[in-house]
């Protein structure tokens, strides 16, 4: 069977302090010479470097790298970056009283707060030891046929908004033709979103409460258009004046969604 | 691939990426059902369901064992049962906090940093060890039959 080079995004995905990564990946694109996925895999991989704080990834900093944080200093100052002060235990006063810790560095807040000084060259530098997080991979695979599968989004409710899985939902079908599984999708969309209106959840009738006109909260959930790196899309500010709908209507969010999978034909 | 033919689609588990203040995989399964991602297909069940164990085991290996915690399970009793038997050094842990996700905040680092520490080289299996005694009906991936159209 020939191969092929395939890009894929690893499953970092945003939650309240930062990202964190999740099983899987997704397929970003494929090319038959090595070389050109390598050249994609690296510009995106620093598109997402420019945008994430690494040590908003973890819980601790060697979670991101082997390299012990004193070494990580000398690196960021080979590099003209200057790192947060290293701290120091205390053996209490003249050597009496009780001896401490020293207080962990705060990686999160330093980044964020020298970043704004460093240049594009800089920024990378200070991310290359971070090898654990890393946001784009080449795999050589197997071409394989491609299907498109339909799955519905399934939207919960607490009483107060309704919210999305982070991701994916319920499978219902799998379509050989790309143009077919669209159709399908939008027409679908297009009759959900005729349910909910009938049921009260319609952007254009004044006379509602803002929480009815705007009842959906993507929370985690992507929207299809937007950069996974980039903070989860807030909806438009002159809505934020009601605290206990969802905030997006029912004409913005989806319903169902076509995603695209390898298959494997078996005789 | 002729129409109507069944497939076998391995589907992946969606998660919400956060508890409380602490980053953790919660499985998405409300009242509407679990939100699932497929991510393959396959005309064979066979050849679906031993794709599905290999990347149950990618994922044990690769998503550290701590992020299924949020409640009950991230006990010191729970670590030390676990550490004996897997051969570790138990992580001195918080036991006192107001609620359970406090304390599953309070702890998070201590058991990040823990791990980060005394996996030792064969990190990945370990991983996949602790991800098992941890969480033993825990599954990333699953795989359902569907029809191509």
């Amino acid at each position: 069977m020939t191969t092929h080079f395939v890009v894929e995004r690893l499953n970092w995905r945003w939650h309240e302090k930062g990202m964190i990564r999740h099983p899987g990946s997704t397929r970003v694109a494929s090319f038959d010479k090595y070389e050109e996925a390598e050249t994609l895999c690296q510009v995106k991989e620093q598109a997402a470097r420019l945008r994430v704080n690494p040590f908003a990834t973890v819980d601790t900093f060697a979670e991101v790298t082997t390299m012990p944080p004193n070494v990580y200093a000398d690196w960021l100052q080979d590099h003209d970056i200057e790192p947060p002060a290293m701290p120091t235990a205390t053996s209490g006063w003249f050597g009496w009283g009780k001896a401490t810790s020293p207080p962990p560095i705060d990686w999160s807040a330093w980044w964020v707060k020298s970043k704004v000084n460093w240049s594009e060259r800089q920024l990378l530098a200070a991310w290359e030891p971070l090898t654990n997080a890393r946001f784009f991979i080449v795999n050589e695979k197997p071409k394989r046929d491609v299907v498109y599968a339909v799955v519905k989004v399934l939207w919960n409710y607490n009483d107060e908004w309704y919210y999305p899985g982070s991701e994916g939902g319920q499978l219902l079908h799998a379509y050989r033709s790309r143009e077919r599984a669209e159709k399908e999708c939008a027409d679908w969309n297009a009759a959900e979103r005729d349910v909910w209106r009938q049921q009260g959840a319609d952007p254009d009738d004044m006379t509602r409460d803002m929480f009815l006109r705007y009842p959906f909260d993507m929370e985690e959930r992507r929207f299809a258009d937007e950069n996974p790196f980039e903070q989860v899309r807030k909806p438009p500010q002159e809505r934020d004046d009601d605290d206990d709908g969802g905030q997006f209507s029912v004409d913005e969010v989806p319903f169902f969604e076509v995603v695209e999978l390898e298959c494997e034909v078996t005789a | 691939m002729s129409d109507g033919k069944s497939l076998f689609v391995i589907q992946r588990q969606a998660y919400m990426g956060s508890y409380g203040q602490a980053a953790a995989l919660i499985p998405c399964d409300g009242e509407a059902g679990p939100s699932l991602v497929p991510i393959r297909a396959f005309t064979s069940k066979q050849a679906a369901e031993q794709e599905c164990e290999k990347l149950e085991r990618e994922a044990q290996h690769t998503i550290p064992f701590y992020r299924g915690f949020r409640d009950e399970r991230c006990t010191p009793q729970r670590f030390q049962v676990v550490c004996q038997k897997v051969g570790l050094p138990v992580p001195k842990l918080e036991t006192k906090a107001k609620h359970e996700f406090e304390l599953a905040e309070k702890n998070a680092p201590i058991i990040a940093a823990w791990w980060a520490e005394n996996l030792g080289e064969n990190r990945a299996e370990m991983n996949a060890r602790l991800w098992a005694e941890f969480f033993p009906t825990w599954r990333f991936y699953t795989v359902v039959e569907s029809q191509l159209v």
